[in-house]
């Protein structure tokens, strides 16, 4: 009795311990235990890009702007206080003015706003051709002249084309007005009544939603201001342009600075000059050279869009929505939009799963029957843009054939570059194997090259997507192996864990376009199993 | 009640020898697995093992093939037990992945069709059952498609 407890006690231990190993080694008998690969992760790179518009963000070109002095000028005009041109002043010197290369008015006239070393005077442009470029080219040469005390010293030539403005050109739209106005005051000479008299008749009947409107509505508030008068605007303006700054809808700085100089004419300094402590002052301020750093907006495109496509691939509809689709079919459609970002725009509404990239196939048919019989080495880059969108649409299409080139200088990174792409997308034209036996030097200095993260980084990235089509090179699997081992350090920038950055800086930037070129590179990703 | 246990027991073991057996096949099992490129072009996984018992060797062979010339075509062969002990693989030529000696993975490039791998493989002295996955990765006109087979 207790031999055969003991030996039931044993087999249910025996039990329990294969049990244990069965579920230790095969209870995941697909190897990854069903894993997808990097697939989930680069779909969550993909939602963290996305859009508003639905499309899809290039994290390439997120990186923070230069501060200039434009930027910082446009919001000292618009401080109630003066603190920020007085704050940047010092910081600016850095890199004073007078260095800059560009010698344009805005230029002139953002030095005479900071009052900043080295400040040129500023220089009339020619009569422009619009009278809205006219009305504001006047206006900053005569603010600026204004600024420097130089007013007197304007000449006739500024009065007679002041004159010769066509008023009911601009009649509709006071901020034009108002600067008309505002630069014969500049100059110190009498306004004409009848400028005077349009602007006093303006009104604002709605809410400023637009770029414009905004504008005018400044204009409105400025001669009211100066009339000491009611401003004819609708109730509720004040909360409303509120509401545009911690909403962050205006998004471009001039339009920023304007609802700034709004509140303040509305009695409203208080938030304006929150607004530049909080916002401008404390965040935007660019430490090497002290000027205030433009709004960037960054906007998903069809390009973005069209890579993330290939990027997921199948896995794409994961990552869109419905307004990703309307996006793309509106540029499918639109007169303005090139054929290549139409067949790209294609590309992604197939790839999002949305059936209707059919009814655009007479855009692809179209190219790939205007395709060359030969692509020269100056078309390639372009060519290979086009077709390669293309075969995600046209199974079939008659390749060109590729002009031969050479590129023996191992250190020129343009012609290695070049020699690269030919290589990695030799598929693409009718002399394939032709393709493969060129560029010995280059295929030969591929081991090297491709052996671990070094700069010049684009020509590295491009050593890898053409090293599984360089029969030269000596390359074989356990060198694609190792190099992609390499590869990894070069994963992930941020939130975003799967793309690639452009260097081994640790605070580099992610890149679409570099992340899609390593598809090319053996174990550059591991996907998931999809049949 | 201790003796139903038993029995039940019993029975399990018996019922999984048998599965394996049914499996196993009388020398040698073996699987394939598709999948299509967007022009219809397939990419093939294919696995060919004999059926070992504990403590045994046996061949193999895997394959990744396509009909057509992709950029590159990879065969990743990953072997599994279920039961005790290590596996191990001689007489093929592959990398192995991280350092596991039972996930091999070749890649031909330069317009190949195919990668192929075959070689002796050993299960552990507590083994039950040798399997296999293999996957069949390619990438071909810029898309990259897996195919993979089971044993």
């Amino acid at each position: 009795m207790s031999f055969s407890l003991k030996s039931g006690s044993f087999r249910t231990a025996l039990c329990t311990t294969l049990v244990f190993v069965f579920c230790a080694t095969g209870c995941a008998p697909n190897g990854e235990g069903g894993s997808k690969g990097d697939g989930p992760e680069l779909v969550a790179d993909a939602l963290a890009l996305r859009d508003a518009n639905g499309l899809f963000r290039m994290p390439e070109g997120e990186r923070l702007a230069e501060g200039d002095a434009f930027t910082t000028a446009i919001y000292a005009r618009s401080d109630p206080d003066g603190k920020l041109a007085e704050g940047t002043r010092g910081a600016a010197a850095k890199k004073p003015v007078a260095d800059s290369t560009d010698p344009s008015l805005t230029t002139a006239w953002s030095a005479a706003a900071l009052n900043l070393p080295g400040g040129q005077a500023p220089v009339l442009p020619d009569k422009q051709l619009t009278a809205d470029a006219e009305v504001a080219v006047l206006w900053y040469y005569a603010d600026a002249v204004r600024i420097l005390g130089r007013s007197q010293e304007a000449d006739r030539s500024i009065l007679d084309r002041l004159e010769s403005i066509d008023l009911g050109a601009i009649r509709g739209h006071p901020y034009l007005v108002w600067r008309l106005w505002d630069t014969y005051e500049s100059l110190g000479v009498p306004q004409p009544r009848e400028v005077t008299e349009v602007l006093i008749s303006a009104s604002m009947g709605n809410l400023p939603t637009t770029p414009e409107s905004v504008f005018d509505t400044q204009a409105i508030l400025e001669i009211s201001s100066l009339l000491n008068a009611p401003p004819p605007v609708p109730g509720g303006l004040a909360k409303h342009f509120g509401d545009l700054l911690t909403s962050n809808a205006v998004t471009e700085d001039v339009t920023v600075a304007s609802v700034l100089r709004s509140l303040t004419l509305l009695g409203r300094a208080d938030e304006s000059r929150r607004y530049l402590e909080d916002n401008v002052l404390s965040k935007r301020i660019d430490s090497d050279n002290g000027f205030v750093r433009p709004l960037v907006s960054h906007q998903g495109t069809i390009e973005g869009s069209y890579l993330m496509s290939r990027l997921l691939d199948q896995s794409f509809p994961e990552a869109t929505n419905e307004k990703t689709t309307e996006t793309l079919i509106t540029s499918i459609e639109s007169d303005s939009v090139d054929v290549t970002t139409k067949l790209k725009a294609m590309v992604a509404l197939r790839r999002a799963g949305d059936a209707r990239w059919q009814d655009y196939r007479h855009i692809s048919k179209k190219v790939t029957t205007s395709l060359p019989s030969a692509v020269t080495p100056s078309q390639m880059v372009a060519y290979l843009d086009t077709v390669d969108a293309l075969v995600q649409l046209d199974s079939s299409p008659k390749f060109p054939r590729l002009e031969k080139f050479n590129a023996p200088d191992i250190n020129d990174p343009v012609v290695s570059r070049q020699a690269f792409l030919a290589l990695s997308k030799a598929s693409y034209f009718s002399n394939t194997s032709e393709i493969a036996s060129w560029f010995p030097e280059q295929q030969k200095n591929l081991p090297a090259l491709v052996r671990e993260p070094s700069e010049p980084y684009l020509l590295y990235f491009s050593g890898l997507a053409a090293m599984a089509n360089a029969p030269l090179s000596g390359l074989n699997s356990n060198d694609f192996t190792q190099a992609t081992e390499n590869l990894k350090d070069l994963q992930g920038c941020g939130s975003l864990k799967k793309l690639y950055r452009i260097s081994t800086q640790p605070g580099s930037p992610c890149s679409l376009i570099i992340s899609v070129q390593l598809m090319a590179a053996p174990g550059a990703y591991t996907f998931g199993r999809t049949n | 009640m201790k003796l139903k246990l038993r029995s039940i027991v019993g029975a399990s073991i018996g019922a999984f020898v048998l599965s394996i057996a049914a499996a196993g096949g009388a020398n040698a099992i073996s699987s394939s697995g598709t999948a299509y490129f967007d022009n219809g072009q397939p990419i093939t996984a294919n696995m060919w093992i004999q059926s070992l018992t504990a403590g045994t060797c046996g061949s193999f062979s895997s394959s990744a093939v396509m009909n057509v010339s992709p950029n590159y075509i990879t065969n990743n062969t990953k072997f599994y037990q279920i039961g005790v002990g290590g596996i191990s693989v001689s007489g093929v030529s592959a990398s192995q992945v991280g350092g596991d000696p039972a996930n091999l993975t070749w890649t031909n490039s330069n317009g190949a069709r195919g990668s192929y791998m075959s070689g002796n493989v050993c299960g552990g002295w507590g083994m039950l059952y040798l399997g296999a996955d293999v996957s069949a990765s390619a990438f071909y006109y810029g898309n990259y498609r897996v195919a993979t087979a089971h044993v």
